[in-house]
């Protein structure tokens, strides 16, 4: 589920949320003893659900498959589900079918009828789905409308629960607490890490689906659950009751965390330079950044490392705003749809005003974190450095999915609904065409700055983006160490991915950067003095 | 009773004779000096000065157009003088033994004198229609008034009196005609320089005000501008105002994280304000600071004021509060007075702030140093409110909104339109951010929304209250009130704007126009509108091409025009958008045409 591969740990519970529905789906067999057995023809409504799907992928997916490739690849799953070998002439069969009436009158007429009776009807249904999605570009993912909210929740940073994570504890045949979120409600509550539910409300955990857990201890804002844990191998049981709640985690931060609360800002006292990493982009991110804008400023810095290695995002509308957060007029970038295409004109002010920035990219900076990087280099607010990022490395990512609402909304589907393009309209992964002016101007960073300001007062650092391979996404200006192998997705830099410090001396990245922030404000400060500026 | 000296009734008929209209008529309603205290009514304070020291001062009451005067020591009222029908600001000339207000209704600056036992008007001059601001020079010899509907500055000219005992005589000095609606001023000392804002969208004006020319406009990230103050020393100006973003959504996330609706105080150095320049240019130095945060947020932030110890006082008109703060990169320290706080007076020795809570008729006074509010004073009787008045209260407060980010006053500015962009459910989708319409004789242009889709004003109030500003859903009796609140606004003044510029031929040339074009098919007459949707070859980002015409009475008072805002006047609709559907029109039938739908 791309949407919900982000890098934090909430995210982390999303995922592993989501994933709950999916395998919880996959081994529904395991739990058929009511369901209705095959055999008695085509369930009531099974050819509208599949009918409402496909309408929602054509009419919303940037590259749809035809509407019989998805309705072959689902029967063909739901033979497979029932043990029952497709007749040879099933493809001629599907390419004849054309309207709903006929669909509806072809799978009741297909419709498995003998083989492993043991198969539930919904398992069938399930396959016959998974099957026909299986031939959507970039993968598609059916959701209820309870788990949609959750997502919404969680893109929205206002996730209402428990703060923790489930896993199955395959031993105990019980839900055991995978992380326990710190400073959330059931932190608070005195959950521990490890700790294995015995009881939700008195009811006995025993053999609980995951999923059933997951929904049991799902609820309302200021709502409670009493669970009865017990730490692995211990005797002592305990009993703590929970009220739901929320817990904004962090998605923009800085050096260090401070005991005191709040993130150290500057890379180090001696310079003006601060640092900022993106860890997610979510709703609360433009909001986060803000914030941090102001203590960086508070505190002296005048220049500006943003760090979005590691960073792969898939919601549009946050980092349209987040972009628009650095830009000050400006073409953000151009998405194409299924119904058109959008160009995202950044409005006036911007933050960071008259700092000069390098954004740190890497191979894994993907998805819509990477289309920030090409609106930071194509405005010339931001000088790229690090390695080329993912989408040309033969890596998906340059797509926006959405989730579509089905039918009467009680489902909806993620899907590929975007296609992310530079502001030019060149893809991220295109050969840097319409961009040689950088190639010849040797001046890959510009500080945002007022047009009166005369141009000795812009830096001009650094090297020009130009090179080897053009075969790039998003390419740095400046490459720095060993282009991860197409294919393969870098590791993060060491030591930042559990809220650990930035290690400065150990990330040439890193130190590269603020090598050109350092030249680019002597430039400036010589620029500005010899035009009698302050 | 006033007497009015031989210099004073000279100093009037000048004016008279300047704007070609009758003398002053002299005092309306009671008799100056006569004591109203005790009469109930509603008087909405808008403005206040300190007297005598800060022992007394003086409110001028914007609804009942009366002055009251509070007597520091006793914290109680002294008396009250109808001076007009309504008032409009408060400015003290220096040496504090005469004011200036504006009568907004009767288009007249008033002088008052501050007497030993009363306040007397002394002095009434016309000005251009619909005055809304004044500013004094430092040394109390000029004066220009802002009018707001008539797009004009008008200079004013104080001399002095030849004895101490006799009042300055007051005489127009000519005017200014600006490309947008101001609102606020500020003057840097003596002048000449005056920055004039604007009072609806965000652009921001310098005025030499001795030579009457603009020297610039730009335009400033932002709207709602309701504040202005040079800090002690000139070097830069603070300005309060609002932020609304054109690609954020109304969505809850957008609203609650402060995406879609900020509110700020800005710096501009005062170097690059004089500076003729570009918008960019405007922001050189200049620094941009929160007011409020997430799950406290500071809706319309208006007044601002500087008290002799240099801290920084706003008002938050939309929360009902005060922030105060030594500087404004500090978050303000907030107090909690009456509803929608609008008029600030620091007192001269800078230890508390006297505030006009407009719409509680109360003036607050808080303690500078600890924010503590140590009384509130009730400026009198007040008969029960009608429905339209609690809407007014609902209609500019931020309560409405979640966490207070917002009021309707935000968007649809003094029930006008900021002429921005927004991207609500009001079209039934997001993706294709709308022009917010002005609300000015909203109640005749039904159905609402620009598709149409709102037969009933109440259900779109409902609407806008749960989908865009995402607040508790409202009662059936604030809806009931706002809607009897938008009932009661009236269109703006076309013949405010066209003082002077009305050609009648030119406007009965374009009647012909309008009806050779059968423009009526849409726009019918009275209201210049009809129920129906129309595809007049206009297509939004998200397919839409069926949308209810707007009404074009006051037409010429919105500075953004079509759904998406893509003309920007009159003469761009007809030149450069050729509505309806490429309509080719001679230069003279735009010209004639534009005239005419300039008197609607």
């Amino acid at each position: 589920v791309k949407s919900a591969r982000g890098k934090t740990l909430t995210s982390f519970i999303a995922c592993t949320l989501a994933a709950f529905a999916v395998s919880s789906s996959a081994n529904s067999d395991d739990s058929s003893s009511k369901s209705q057995p095959v055999g008695r023809g085509a369930p009531a409504g099974l050819a509208k659900r599949v009918l409402e799907i496909t309408d929602a992928v054509l009419e919303h997916h940037i590259d749809p498959p035809t509407r019989q490739q998805m309705l072959l690849s689902g029967i063909k799953a739901l033979y497979r589900k029932a043990g029952v070998r497709p007749s040879h002439d099933l493809s001629r069969r599907v390419s004849e079918v054309v309207t709903p009436e006929q669909f509806e009158a072809f799978l009741a007429r297909t419709y498995p009828q003998s083989a492993n009776q043991a198969v539930s009807a919904e398992a069938l249904e399930e396959a016959m789905i998974e099957g026909l999605l299986q031939v959507v570009p970039g993968g598609a993912q059916m959701i209820s409308a309870k788990e949609r909210k959750v997502n919404e929740q969680f893109q929205g940073n206002r996730y209402v629960g428990l703060h923790i994570a489930l896993a199955m504890d395959d031993q105990e045949k019980r839900p055991r607490l995978a992380e326990v979120m710190e400073g959330g409600p059931a932190d608070r509550a005195g959950v521990k890490k490890d700790d294995t539910i015995e009881q939700i409300d008195g009811v006995d955990t025993k053999a609980m689906r995951l999923r059933d857990a997951v929904d049991r201890l799902r609820g309302e804002e200021g709502t409670s659950v009493t669970i009865r844990v017990r730490q692995p191998k211990a005797k002592e049981v305990r009993t703590l009751r929970i009220t739901r709640g929320r817990l904004p985690h962090t998605t923009v931060r800085g050096v260090r965390k401070r005991s005191s609360g709040g993130w150290d800002v500057r890379i180090e006292g001696s310079d003006p330079i601060g640092y900022l990493q993106i860890t997610e982009i979510a709703a609360s991110s433009p909001h986060e950044l803000r914030a941090l804008a102001r203590q960086l400023e508070v505190e002296g810095a005048r220049a500006l490392v943003l760090d979005l290695r590691g960073l792969h995002a898939v919601n549009l509308h946050p980092t349209v705003l987040l972009a628009d957060s650095f830009l000050d007029h400006g073409s953000i970038g151009k998405v194409e749809t299924a119904h058109g295409e959008t160009i995202y004109q950044a409005d006036s002010d911007a933050l960071f005003r008259n700092w000069p920035v390098v954004a740190l990219v890497d191979g894994a900076t993907s998805g819509t974190a990477e289309w920030l990087a090409a609106a930071l280099q194509d405005n010339h607010r931001a000088a790229l450095v690090g390695v080329p990022t993912s989408s040309a490395r033969g890596m998906p990512g340059a797509d926006v999915q959405s989730p579509i609402s089905v039918g009467d909304g009680a489902w909806s589907i993620i899907l590929t609904t975007g296609r992310l393009q530079r502001g030019d309209g060149q893809p991220l992964g295109a050969e840097l065409i319409g961009h040689e002016q950088d190639r010849s101007s040797n001046s890959s960073i510009h500080p945002l700055r007022a047009e009166s300001t005369p141009k000795s007062g812009s830096a001009a650092i650094g090297q020009n983006r130009t090179g080897a391979g053009s075969k790039y996404g998003v390419k740095p200006d400046h490459t720095v160490g060993e282009a991860t192998p197409a294919g393969t997705r870098p590791a993060r830099p060491r030591g930042r991915d559990n809220g650990q410090e930035l290690v400065p001396g150990s990330d040439e990245p890193l130190q590269k950067a603020m090598q050109i922030l350092r030249e680019s404000l002597r430039r400036t400060a010589r620029a500005d003095s010899g035009t009698g500026q302050k | 009773m006033v007497r009015p000296s031989f210099a004073q009734l000279v100093g009037a008929f000048l004016v008279a004779g300047f704007w070609s209209i009758a003398p002053a008529q002299g005092t309306r309603g009671s008799e100056p000096g006569s004591d109203v205290s005790q009469v109930r009514q509603v008087r909405q304070p808008i403005a206040l000065a300190c007297l005598d020291g800060g022992r007394r001062i003086v409110v001028a009451n914007g609804r009942s157009g009366s002055v009251s005067i509070i007597d520091t020591r006793t914290q109680r009222i002294v008396a009250e003088y109808p001076v007009a029908r309504a008032l409009a600001d408060l400015a003290l000339l220096p040496g504090a033994n005469h004011l200036i207000t504006l009568d907004s209704l009767a288009n007249e600056l008033l002088l008052l004198r501050n007497g030993d036992q009363s306040i007397e008007v002394v002095s009434r001059v016309k000005v251009s229609p619909d005055p809304i601001r004044l500013v004094v020079s430092a040394d109390g010899e000029s004066c220009v008034v802002a009018s707001r509907w008539s797009r004009r500055l008008t200079f004013v000219t104080l001399s002095k009196p030849e004895s101490s005992g006799m009042s300055p005589t007051v005489s127009m000095n000519g005017s200014l005609d600006l490309p947008f609606c101001p609102r606020e001023m500020a003057m840097l000392g003596n002048g000449p320089a005056i920055v004039v804002v604007e009072a609806f969208g965000g652009r921001l004006a310098i005025v030499d005000a001795r030579r009457r020319v603009i020297e610039s406009v730009r335009t400033l990230p932002g709207h709602n501008i309701r504040g202005l103050a040079f800090d002690r020393n000139g070097r830069t100006l603070v300005i309060a105002h609002q932020v609304l973003s054109r690609l954020a959504q109304a969505s809850f996330d957008d609203v609650h994280w402060g995406l879609l609706v900020r509110n700020h105080l800005r710096v501009l150095q005062t170097e690059a304000l004089l500076r003729p320049g570009s918008d960019a240019s405007l922001l050189e130095g200049g620094r941009l600071f929160d007011l409020g945060d997430v799950g406290y947020a500071a809706g319309d932030p208006s007044a601002l004021t500087v008290d002799v110890k240099g801290n920084l006082i706003v008002a938050l008109a939309g929360v009902d509060e005060i922030g105060i703060t030594p500087s404004p990169a500090q978050a303000p320290r907030r107090t909690v007075v009456g509803r929608r706080p609008t008029g600030l007076a620091a007192s001269p020795d800078g230890s508390v702030v006297y505030v006009a809570d407009a719409l509680d008729d109360t003036v607050s006074i808080v303690d500078i140093r600890t924010g503590q509010r140590l009384a509130s004073i009730a400026l009198g009787q007040r008969p029960d409110l009608t429905a339209a008045e609690r809407g007014e209260r609902l209609f500019s407060s931020a309560k409405l909104s979640h966490d207070g980010w917002m009021s309707c006053h935000s968007c649809h500015t003094d029930g006008h339109t900021s002429n921005l962009l927004s991207d609500t459910l009001g079209d039934g989708s997001y993706g294709a951010p709308k022009r917010i319409p002005s609300l000015l004789g909203v109640a005749k242009t039904g159905p609402w929304t620009w598709t149409g889709s709102m037969a009933r004003l109440e259900d779109q109030i409902r609407k806008s209250i749960k989908t865009t500003m995402h607040g508790s859903d409202p009662t059936q009796e604030q809806v009931a009130d706002l809607s009897a609140y938008l009932n009661s606004l009236a269109l703006p003044s076309p013949a405010a704007r066209a003082i002077g510029q009305s050609d009648s031929q030119a406007v009965a040339r374009g009647r012909r126009v309008f009806e050779f074009q059968k423009c009526a098919t849409c726009h019918a007459p009275p209201d210049y509108t009809s129920p129906k949707n129309y595809d007049v070859g206009l297509v939004d980002e998200v397919g839409n091409r069926q949308f209810n015409p707007p009404s074009l009475r006051g037409v010429s008072q919105r500075d953004a025009l079509f759904h998406d805002g893509r003309a920007r006047s009159l003469d761009e609709v007809f030149r450069k958008v050729r509505h309806p559907r490429d309509l080719v029109l001679s230069r003279e039938e735009i010209a004639d045409l534009s005239a005419f739908l300039g008197t609607l």
